[in-house]
């Protein structure tokens, strides 16, 4: 099972539903990033990244769940 | 089965390659282990006992591999994770060969037009230096010679056109 196959999958458990995802990946095309946020990834980082990358990505979430 | 051929782009551009593999190299170490590459002063020799591989296929083929010790792998696992390496197990080769796969793919997203025509394979780790690679290739491997923490590392890129 790859990334995208994963968020297509949490999409359909109940108890996951609206949890956000962000990809973390190597796959640099503009067709897999595409691909991942129709999937319903809320984010997609390249890798390598750095510290600064994953905040960006990750704290506007926290401030949606919260 | 035919296998796509190498745009025009690709070819034009291979003279740069070899600079933008270190780039690449570099990249990762830096962001990824925190950790400076550094240029061996002279032809080193050292002990090259683990490989990591990971395929590429599509608009390019071949295969990318980083070779080093296993103490330099388990060094690298260790920054990667923030782990003490001697707890380090069996995480070693599923970080190095993560370090292979991401300088594979910061390698052929620095190419362009390569990034939507290539796809990388999951990364296969071999221990063990008593062995030969034959790739099925029509060109000899790009390769870079760099020093991890004083210890040799051989990044090579084989592509079959």
């Amino acid at each position: 099972m790859d990334g995208l196959e994963f968020v297509k999958a949490l999409a359909g458990v109940e108890n996951a539903k609206g949890a956000p995802v962000v990809m973390i990946t190597t796959e640099g095309s503009e067709a897999h990033v595409v691909q991942a946020l129709s999937l319903g990834a809320r984010g997609y980082i390249r890798k390598p990244f750095t510290p600064d990358q994953v905040r960006e990505h990750v704290i506007p979430l926290l401030a949606v769940k919260a | 089965m035919t296998m796509p051929s190498e745009s025009p782009t690709l070819t034009a551009s291979r003279a740069n390659w070899g600079p933008m593999l270190e780039v690449a190299v570099r990249e990762v170490f830096e962001l990824m282990l925190s950790c400076k590459l550094t240029v061996p002063e002279n032809p080193t020799n050292g002990i090259l006992d683990i490989t990591a591989m990971v395929g590429l296929a599509g608009q390019l083929c071949g295969v990318m591999s980083i070779q080093c010790s296993h103490q330099s792998a388990g060094l690298m696992a260790s920054k990667m994770l923030g782990v003490e390496p001697e707890k380090i197990g069996p995480e070693l080769c599923d970080a190095f060969g993560e370090i292979c796969n991401m300088v594979a793919g910061n390698f052929k997203n620095k190419i362009a037009g390569l990034s939507d025509g290539c796809l990388l394979s999951v990364p296969t780790v071999i221990t063990g230096s008593d062995y030969s690679l034959h790739p099925v290739s029509d060109s000899a491997a790009l390769e870079v010679r760099l020093l991890f923490e004083n210890k040799p590392i051989v990044i090579s890129l084989q592509v079959h056109s």
